[in-house]
């Protein structure tokens, strides 16, 4: 018998009281019940009323809410991140001039400023509110009573939970009663089972397993190949009117979507006839100014023929071959050189020199020159000797720096050759800002020094270094 | 639509004029400070500048106010709304005030026509002919036409004011629901001939005051500092006729809610313009119309400019925001009125930086601030006069407007 007792307690949990519920008529007579209940001390309580009821927050003693302060919270860091965010980005991370404006500069900020603060601030009060009211709620033990459906419709309730500290079953019902309610009832715990019912479970799992066919045919397409053309979905982005570089038109007369700098005109940072030294390597531009373009292109179109008749002697048999080295046009390029010679080559650094200069030009030049002039500057980079031992017709060997010739090459002229290029050679003012450009010819100029120096012309301390150096 | 008989027994019929005289004695006394202010600018340096742009100034921060009581009165009407009837035939009143502004402002189109450019440089053919773009604009900008407009402008609004007021009025006897459909038929039609009329007249009369320079939003910004002008107004009138007794039960502290509501929101409209327009200008930073903010950052105008900014906007958001500012009439009055001297100063900022005199334009100045002040309380004393007058003996509630019974048991929730 003792068993069956215990089993038979395991199974039906015994149902506890939660709370009273009293019904009311008329919201004025839920407004007095209110008042009294606030008076009489109660903390645990809550009314429920089929519309909004004016005066029924001072019947129930509740304090002002918080959520203003919550909103302006919430609104004032909304602010606050987009006004950092916005410094972080446009005058931090990356620096971007916008037609002259200020980097950072608080008109620009201010439409961002207002949406991050309006959408912070309705978050804190949406969420804020479903917070402080404790929702969202999905089940309510009040909902087992047929009585408070009418809480929607035309019955007023005062519901009273039992876990107030003043709550009892007798007295609470009691003063319940004497508020003159059309009927109080007591509220009992669920004892049904928890368990969810079988066909949600067989619901949910069916929606589990859709939503995971989206994700499962994105990795299938993004793991295979196809031979559809991709899907445009909006046109007119990928394929703008708009011109671009490297492209023809017949807009323009000479053909060229990329149009030329206006004659007369100077790009935003680049007036550079204030510091001719530094920026072309000359102690003055020559009267005839465009002797330097020319001489330029002379020195190109030798190099383009020479290289003419290179290709027309790889095609020759192998035993004519010999002469190839040899350019076959020197007039011109003995012209263009000489005019290059000519011209007034600075040869001291327009800027101090200094350690930190140095180091820069040995990074500098171990990123862009090293790979065919080779670290020490023999022309043996990697890039030359793979040409060479696939035994390419076109390649020229880069110069080695360590040749009377290049020895005699006043600086301009080696910053000339970093700029502009020569031979094979492509000019690299793209790439390399000036600066940078003087700093690989001050290495250059101390690579070549390495290699010739009358050891009779070395400090003690230095020919010490030399012989401990292993 | 039907009257509901209970109401008209209990309401009760008061007129302004339970206020004795004293109201428009004040009045007229201070209308007798427009002659000071005229002296005062006879006799200080540059005083004919600083006196006729302070009028222009004057009469229409003025006319900002009645417009938009004009503005309240139809959308009201158009939207049906039952809360405002309380405080609507007051909001009539005010926009009757076109009237008394429309000669007040007569003597700036006299003056215009005769071929005087204190104001307008369009005016002086010889100035126009020197510059590169005015001659473009002559068939706009010239005296006729300009004259003409005046009529038009001022001819509606006093057609539209007369025409609610008195169908309004009317109703007071009558009590024909008729009567309310027909003014929310001609509402609709109504505020599309205000929005047109408001955006030329302040194109008109302000902008061209720098004819090179344009706004397409220019018309908006009059008209949002307007409202806040009309609402500020409107709250300190009801405070102070509920003070004397007058409309004490009729409008209760919900009624004054919502204007300090609506007062609070037009301020913020107001910003809104102000940025719209200020953020377009210095982003584009083109001179001909940087020109505008740019002359506004100097000789002190600079100073004026942050109070706009701090005081007409970022004060009255942080603190007038609450809810119970606007429920206490002490604090509403408070800042009603402070948001009135904003919206004084900002049509100061609009109008009197193109002061100018023969060595260019003029710097703000207390001498300027002082004729100003003068000007304004001046013609503010014929204006109110003006409305007292015309206000007489009608009632100051609609009292058997079928929607009254609504607005009496106006509640916020």
């Amino acid at each position: 018998m003792a068993t069956t007792i215990e089993q038979s307690e395991k199974t039906i949990a015994e149902p506890e009281l939660i709370g009273l519920l009293a019904e009311f008529d008329d919201p004025q007579a839920l407004i007095e019940a209110s008042e009294k209940v606030r008076d009489a001390g109660y903390r645990n309580w809550d009314t429920h009323t089929p519309f909004p009821l004016h005066g029924i927050d001072e019947a129930m003693g509740i304090k002002f809410t918080i959520l203003p302060w919550i909103v302006a919270a919430c609104g004032l860091t909304g602010g606050t991140i987009a006004v950092g965010m916005q410094y972080w980005m446009n005058a931090v991370d990356y620096p971007f001039l916008i037609s002259g404006k200020p980097l950072f500069s608080l008109p620009a900020c201010i439409p961002i400023i207002f949406e991050l603060s309006v959408l912070l601030a309705a978050f804190g009060a949406f969420f804020g509110m479903l917070g402080l009211n404790q929702l969202p709620k999905l089940y309510n033990p009040l909902f087992k009573s047929d009585a408070f459906r009418r809480a929607t419709n035309d019955r007023f309730f005062i519901s009273m939970d039992a876990q107030d500290a003043k709550f009892s079953e007798i007295d609470s019902g009691e003063f319940l009663n004497s508020l003159n309610p059309i009927n109080v009832e007591e509220c009992w715990s669920d004892t049904s089972s928890a368990k969810l019912p079988r066909n949600l479970v067989l619901a949910l799992s069916l929606v589990g397993v859709c939503l995971l066919m989206p994700p499962a045919l994105v990795a299938y397409k993004r793991s295979t190949t196809t031979n559809t053309p991709r899907i445009h979905i909006v046109p007119d982005m990928d394929f703008q009117p708009s011109l671009k570089a490297q492209n023809t038109t017949n807009l323009f007369p000479d053909g060229r979507e990329v149009r030329p700098n206006i004659n007369g005109t100077i790009p935003r940072g680049q007036y550079k006839d204030d510091n001719i030294p530094f920026y072309y390597g000359l102690k003055y531009l020559p009267e005839d100014q465009d002797v330097v373009v020319i001489a330029l292109q002379d020195a190109k179109k030798a190099d383009a023929k020479e290289a003419d008749t290179k290709k027309a002697d790889a095609k020759k048999p192998a035993d004519a071959k010999a002469p190839a080295g040899k350019p076959a046009a020197p007039d011109a390029a003995a012209v263009a050189a000489s005019k290059l010679d000519k011209l007034p080559w600075v040869t001291e650094f327009p800027m101090p020199v200094t350690e930190k200069m140095m180091a820069r030009g040995q990074e500098r030049f171990r990123i862009y020159c090293s790979v065919c002039h080779g670290l020490s500057g023999e022309g043996d980079g990697l890039v030359s000797l793979r040409a060479m031992e696939l035994l390419q017709g076109t390649w020229v060997k880069p110069a080695s720096y360590h040749t009377d010739n290049v020895r005699k090459l006043p600086i301009g002229r080696l910053y000339h050759t970093i700029s502009n290029g020569v031979r094979k050679m492509p000019g690299y003012k793209a790439q390399i800002p000036p600066e940078d450009r003087w700093a690989i010819v001050l290495y250059l100029r101390a690579l070549q020094k390495s290699r010739n120096t009358d050891a009779k012309t070395l400090k003690p301390d230095e020919t010490s270094k030399l012989r401990d150096t292993k | 639509m039907q009257t509901s008989p209970d109401t008209n027994d209990k309401v009760k019929v008061q007129t302004l004029a339970e206020l004795g005289p004293l109201p428009m004695k004040m009045a007229l006394g201070c209308a007798l400070l427009l002659p000071v202010a005229l002296l005062l600018g006879y006799t200080s340096e540059n005083g004919m500048e600083k006196f006729t742009f302070s009028y222009l100034q004057s009469t229409f921060f003025f006319l900002s106010i009645s417009l938009g009581a004009l503005f309240f009165v139809m959308i009201q009407q158009l939207t049906r709304a039952g809360w405002s009837v309380v405080l609507r035939r007051l909001s009539e009143f005010i926009s009757m005030g076109v009237v008394p502004l429309t000669v007040l402002v007569l003597p700036i189109v006299v003056i215009t026509l005769a071929g005087n450019d204190i104001l307008y440089q369009w005016a002086n053919p010889e100035l126009v002919a020197k510059d590169p773009l005015l001659p473009a604009k002559v068939p706009y900008l010239n005296s006729g036409f300009f004259a003409l407009r005046y009529l038009i402008y001022f001819g509606s609004w006093i057609f539209l004011a007369r025409f609610f007021l008195n169908k309004s009025v009317a109703q007071d006897e009558s009590g024909d629901p008729e009567l309310t459909l027909l003014m929310e038929r001609r509402s609709g039609p109504g505020l599309l001939l205000f929005a047109f009329t408001i955006s030329f007249a302040a194109i008109d009369f302000i902008m061209s005051l720098e004819p090179n320079w344009f706004s397409t939003i220019f018309g908006i910004y009059y008209f949002a500092a307007g409202l806040v002008g009309f609402f500020s107004a409107l709250a300190i009138c009801l405070i102070y006729l509920r003070s004397k007794g007058l409309l004490q039960e009729p409008v209760t502290i919900e009624h004054l809610h919502d204007v300090g509501k609506l007062l609070f929101a037009f301020n913020c409209f107001w910003a809104y313009i102000a940025i719209s327009q200020y953020l377009l200008i210095w982003y584009a930073n083109i001179p001909e119309e940087t020109i505008f903010f740019d002359h506004r950052q100097q000789h002190g105008w600079g100073t004026v400019s942050l109070i706009l900014v701090i005081g007409h906007f970022v004060i009255p958001f942080v603190f007038f925001m609450s809810r119970w500012m606007k429920r206490n009439p002490k604090t509403l009055l408070f800042w009603a009125f402070y948001l009135l001297i904003m919206n004084w100063i900002d049509i100061f900022w609009l109008v009197l930086p193109n002061a100018k005199s023969g060595s260019g334009l003029l710097g703000v100045s207390f001498g300027m601030v002082l004729v100003d002040v003068c000007c304004t309380i001046g013609v503010g004393g014929l204006y109110v006069a003006g409305i007292l007058k015309m206000a007489g003996n009608k009632s100051i509630m609609p009292v058997r407007d079928p929607r009254l019974e609504e607005s009496l048991k106006f509640h916020n929730i």
